[in-house]
């Protein structure tokens, strides 16, 4: 028998003309998971942290390492490849991505920050601007949220993008093959012969040493590319806080769309940074989420 | 003699850090995954996440195994086994896979490293007193029962491939698991369906993929069952390759010299039933070896 699957779904918490029309079906139910998938990601992230500060000997910490970098890759993954969904939005590009997509993704929400605010459907300025039933001192006050959401947002997403560029190649290295050589095998005698020359003995431990070969088609010469992969404590946090940073930002992009999508809103707008605005705002802000739940109070009762 | 600075000095590297790294690697992500499921609340959601990523971290390991093998078989003509590895090519796996049903057991002596280029070890190397042929039958037949064995290990990993690699896509790529809370698996349009289901990658339509059905529990006993033989064959494999180099001594300036053989130069593995008696006895007799 196939594996192949019949699926059966029904779309209960918003209008499925509109989620069709916002999103596509398949899309919506994925975005439905991804509050889940980013607490499994996340506890998976952080037992391999664990792992790692549980180690003394360089072998082991190099391994564990390398079990940090593969988990961080997969939450930075998730990301990428939502991203590169919502960017149309097409459950297909979420199915279908290729590594060089969320390069080019990445590179563009870095390069275009009103993309960040159009792929997460943030209220701009205009947005709250040309909302109706709204003070100007509310107004002002989701002004600046907005303000210090795309702040946090795109520091985020600089963070997920510099760890792309430095390590995407490499972190992929540990899901085909584990190409690496363990670095104190290229600077312990005898050493890895002509790798070892490419290779600082003063680099410091642990390392491991990535190996990218390529192969000339015309010429059939083969070349192997040899990097430096540090696997010391600072440089395995840095990977997991960019994979902390993919997760925070996964988080706002799913509930963000999906608060959009099942309310009927076009933009919504997290309170998460609320509390680094001042005290007023803050109040203003509370205010206008006491008020939001109260409705939202009021619509479930008449619906029961 | 392979050129030691392009061969022999970066391949001891490779396979000495598959035993110290990349190993230790796996069975730590292997035992993780394992307690994270344990950990887990069952009967929800999350239970089918943490099976699909106790299958992809067991599906790496086959990988692995797989990658391994193949730059055994691939790497062309004076090009070192690791370059083949690290020259990543998205089918080379489902290729060899695919096809190592239809491999003959000779393949798999070559795999080994009983034989190299066609030519058995044992005459390579000069034995004192060299071996007689009551010995080299007995040599012939362990090597054979262990290639039957290893056959037989990565023949049933190959079918666990095929069966799980789409679980192992969906892990890699996006965790992209159907929620069951929202999603139902149907036949004939009605009849709903438990199990665990994974979007399909690379397909123009959402299609689901799905063959796990409760209780998960077995599925899980069965990956990490499988996980731990691909862990075993993949250790033996890279053991037998160190016990290799472990006869030459290379130094780093690229001279090296032969070792005093202190031990036989092979790791044998099989089933008793594959070796006679007496060839067990004249192997203990000739080399000193209990057979555990």
């Amino acid at each position: 028998m196939s594996a192949v699957r019949e699926l059966k779904f029904e779309i209960v918490d918003a209008d499925p003309g509109y989620v069709e029309q916002k999103l596509g079906a398949e899309l919506y139910m994925h975005l439905r998971a991804t509050g889940t998938i980013v607490a499994f990601r996340r506890r998976s992230l952080n037992r391999a942290f664990d792992l790692y500060e549980s180690v003394k000997t360089e072998d082991e910490q190099g391994a564990l390492g390398l079990l940090v970098l593969q988990r961080a890759m997969l939450c930075i993954e998730g990301l990428g490849g939502l991203l590169c969904a919502l960017d149309g939005p097409s459950f297909e590009r979420l199915v279908s991505y290729d590594l060089g997509d969320i390069t080019a993704m990445f590179a563009r929400v870095v390069a275009d920050p009103s993309l960040t605010t159009r792929l997460f459907r943030f209220g701009t300025a205009d947005a709250i601007d040309a909302e109706p039933d709204l003070s100007g001192e509310q107004r002002s006050a989701l002004k600046r949220l907005a303000a210090i959401t795309a702040l946090h947002l795109d520091a985020d997403l600089l963070t997920v993008r510099g760890f792309w560029e430095a390590s995407h190649e490499e972190a992929k290295k540990t899901m085909h093959g584990v190409g690496f050589l363990a670095g104190r095998h290229t600077i312990e005698e005898p050493g890895a012969g002509m790798i070892s020359r490419l290779v600082s003995r003063d680099q410091p431990r642990p390392f491991a040493v990535p190996l990218t070969t390529r192969v000339n088609p015309l010429t059939s010469q083969v070349n192997t590319e040899v990097g430096i992969l540090d696997l010391r404590r600072e440089a395995v946090d840095r990977f997991r806080e960019a994979a902390i940073a993919a997760l925070a930002a996964t988080e706002i992009l799913a509930n963000g769309i999906l608060r959009g999508v099942e309310t009927n809103h076009a933009f919504t707008l997290p309170f998460l940074y609320a509390e680094h605005l001042s005290d007023e705002d803050q109040r203003v802000i509370d205010e206008l989420r006491r008020q939001r739940d109260d409705a939202e109070d009021e619509a479930q009762k008449g619906v029961g | 003699m392979p050129d030691p600075q392009t061969f022999l000095l970066p391949s001891r590297a490779f396979i000495l850090s598959q035993r110290d790294q990349n190993l230790p690697l796996r069975r730590a992500a292997l035992a993780d995954a394992e307690a994270h499921y344990a950990d887990i609340e069952k009967g929800g959601y999350l239970e089918h996440l943490a099976l699909v990523a106790l299958i992809g971290e067991t599906l790496q390991i086959v990988e692995d195994l797989g990658a391994l093998a193949n730059s055994f078989f691939a790497a062309p003509q004076g090009t070192a086994f690791f370059a083949a590895l690290t020259n990543y090519n998205s089918r080379a796996i489902n290729n060899f896979y695919s096809s190592l049903k239809k491999r003959p057991l000779e393949d798999f002596l070559q795999l080994l490293g009983f034989r190299i280029g066609g030519v058995r070890l044992e005459d390579a190397l000069v034995f004192e007193p060299s071996l007689t042929a009551a010995v080299l039958t007995a040599l012939e037949e362990v090597h054979l029962a262990t290639a039957t064995l290893v056959r037989t290990h990565m023949v049933n990993l190959a079918n666990d491939w095929d069966r799980y690699r789409r679980f192992h896509h969906a892990f890699k790529h996006g965790l992209i698991v159907v929620n069951p809370e929202d999603v139902s698996m149907v036949e004939n349009r009605q009849t709903k369906i438990d199990g665990v289901c994974v979007w399909m990658r690379k397909r123009d339509f959402a299609y689901g993929f799905g063959q796990i059905e409760p209780p998960y529990e077995e599925t899980m006993l069965y990956v990490v069952g499988m996980g731990r033989v691909a862990l075993d064959v993949l250790t033996y494999l890279v053991d037998f390759r160190v016990n290799f180099f472990d006869l030459v001594d290379l130094r780093g300036d690229g001279s090296w010299s032969l070792r005093p053989m202190q031990r036989v130069p092979w790791l044998w593995w099989f089933d008793k039933k594959d070796v006679s008696q007496e060839s067990r006895r004249v192997i203990t007799e000739r080399f000193g070896i209990e057979f555990s």
